[in-house]
């Protein structure tokens, strides 16, 4: 018998007549019969080899697909965590300046702004008490506490000549997309906090955020802030428009702060009256006529 | 809607994963590995091994088990197909620790199949795979590949011809060139058993 036909019947290749003669035959030849199960015992041998390499494929499959399942997993994690992180500092609180403690005022400086009212009330003279039994107190007054340094309410008047620079207003039409322009809306509405917050984020084009912050501090009626920021948008400025009308912002902020800086005041507006091409020439005069007039 | 998983969900059906795994289909072998390895796992903890062995047993027992289905002594109405190569896989870990003794861990459905016989048929699973490399080595080329093509990647004649795997234009031919393979590879075979035996 060839061997081809004993592969062929271990196989199951064999059918019909062929199949019925070979199995015969194999009844009869001990021999064939041993060929026989030499060769079924090589093919299952060989078929376990087969199957062993087909599962060990698969396991080595198995490997890969869970090596890319932790490293998805991992990184679906290490980007949520940044996720988190994201969202987590984008709702962080911007801490404000508060009384007396450190805030960035420009650059990288810290200052430590005790935030005392610009508007010292005025000691009064004590009162003379009519009962001789008591003894003499020296009480501030309940609502003098208004300055009127320059005959009246400085603050007010400073308010009068005070208009919001064209530069930091919101144009009605144009959409909130920048920051900037959030931080004009904000001021429009009357929110400075919510625009001094957007500022700070700001970091682009220092002068202009810096003369912006200091007329939001004008308006908080800060204005030892606004004076060390417009003094330092002065410093700073190079051109002489610009400058200008940093110097008339920065005289009203003097006028509106009182006493304390009617120095700067009388200085600034000196300056500005002396010089007739000033771009707010007419309007200091106008303002030193106000004040002449009360 | 498409679920995570979907190739693998036609195994869901037993007797689907019991035909293709008597096939020896890949994704069944896939499907059913992935089933068992969590309890091998959990197994081979309570017993103190380390899952360096899990492979190795897992891939000897799947073997079994999928000869037993094509034997036909493997009987599914008295264990899922998970349930009874856990069995065996459970069987072979206790061989490596030796602990038989260990044996009321194996659920009363896992152990139709004894422990001796699975331990047993691995072992010579073993010796002949070791035995197959060794001959198959030995035999050289074309041999090795016309029994490969055959045996181990399993193409059908015709396939081997069509896909122009092999270099003949017919399959008689090709026939007749492996018997002669199968017959120098039976001899090699034949010469290793009397070595090994003396």
């Amino acid at each position: 018998m060839k061997t081809e036909d004993i592969e062929r019947y271990v196989n199951n290749e064999m059918v019909g007549e062929e199949l019925k003669s070979f199995e015969l035959a194999l009844e009869n030849n001990v021999q064939l019969k041993g060929e026989v199960e030499q060769m079924q015992l090589l093919v299952k041998q060989l078929r376990d080899k087969g199957l062993s390499s087909k599962i060990s494929l698969e396991q080595k499959r198995l490997r890969q697909y869970r090596k890319i399942r932790i490293i998805v997993y991992a990184t679906t994690a290490i980007l949520g965590l940044l996720l988190v992180f994201i969202l987590k500092n984008s709702k962080q609180e911007i801490q404000y300046p508060m009384e007396g403690r450190q805030y960035p005022t420009d650059g990288n400086q810290m200052k430590i702004i005790p935030l005392e009212d610009s508007l010292s009330p005025k000691m009064l003279n004590p009162v003379e008490e009519s009962d001789s039994t008591s003894v003499n107190k020296i009480s501030p007054p309940i609502a003098q506490i208004k300055n009127t340094e320059f005959g009246g309410n400085s603050m007010d008047l400073a308010m009068e000549f005070y208009f919001e620079p064209r530069d930091i207003v919101y144009v009605r039409g144009q959409g909130a997309l920048s920051g900037l322009d959030s931080a004009k809306l904000a001021f429009n509405n009357e929110d400075y906090n919510k625009s001094l917050e957007i500022l700070s984020k700001l970091s682009f084009n220092k002068p202009y955020i810096d003369f912006f912050k200091a007329n939001i501090y004008f308006k908080l009626e800060q204005y030892e802030r606004a004076n060390i920021l417009y003094s330092l948008c002065l410093s700073k400025e190079k051109d002489q428009f610009a400058k200008e009308e940093i110097e008339w912002y920065l005289l009203l902020n003097n006028l509106a702060c009182g006493p304390k800086c009617k120095p700067s005041y009388a200085q600034l507006l000196k300056l500005i009256l002396s010089n007739e091409d000033h771009s707010y020439f007419k309007s200091a005069r106008s303002l030193q006529k106000s004040l002449l007039n009360r | 809607m498409i679920k995570l998983g979907t190739p693998f969900n036609r195994f869901s059906d037993q007797d689907k994963l019991i035909v293709e795994l008597a096939k020896e289909d890949s994704k069944a072998i896939q499907y059913i590995l992935k089933k068992v390895e969590g309890s091998c796992l959990q197994f081979i903890k309570k017993m103190g091994l380390t899952s360096d062995c899990l492979e190795d047993v897992m891939h000897d027992g799947l073997i079994l088990f999928i000869r037993k289905i094509q034997e036909g002594s493997y009987d599914a109405s008295l264990s899922a197909p998970q349930t009874y190569l856990t069995g065996i896989c459970k069987n072979l870990f206790l061989n490596i620790t030796r602990a038989k003794r260990a044996v009321s861990t194996i659920e009363l459905e896992e152990a139709f199949h004894t422990y001796s016989e699975d331990v047993q048929a691995s072992f010579y699973l073993k010796e002949n795979l070791k035995l197959v490399n060794k001959i198959l080595g030995e035999i050289g080329s074309p041999c090795k590949e016309l029994i490969q093509l055959k045996y181990l990647d399993g193409y059908q004649d015709e396939e081997q011809i069509n896909l122009k795997l092999v270099n003949y234009s017919s399959v008689d031919s090709l026939r007749v060139s492996r018997s002669q393979c199968m017959k120098k590879l039976s001899a090699v075979s034949l010469k290793y058993k009397s070595d090994y035996e003396n």
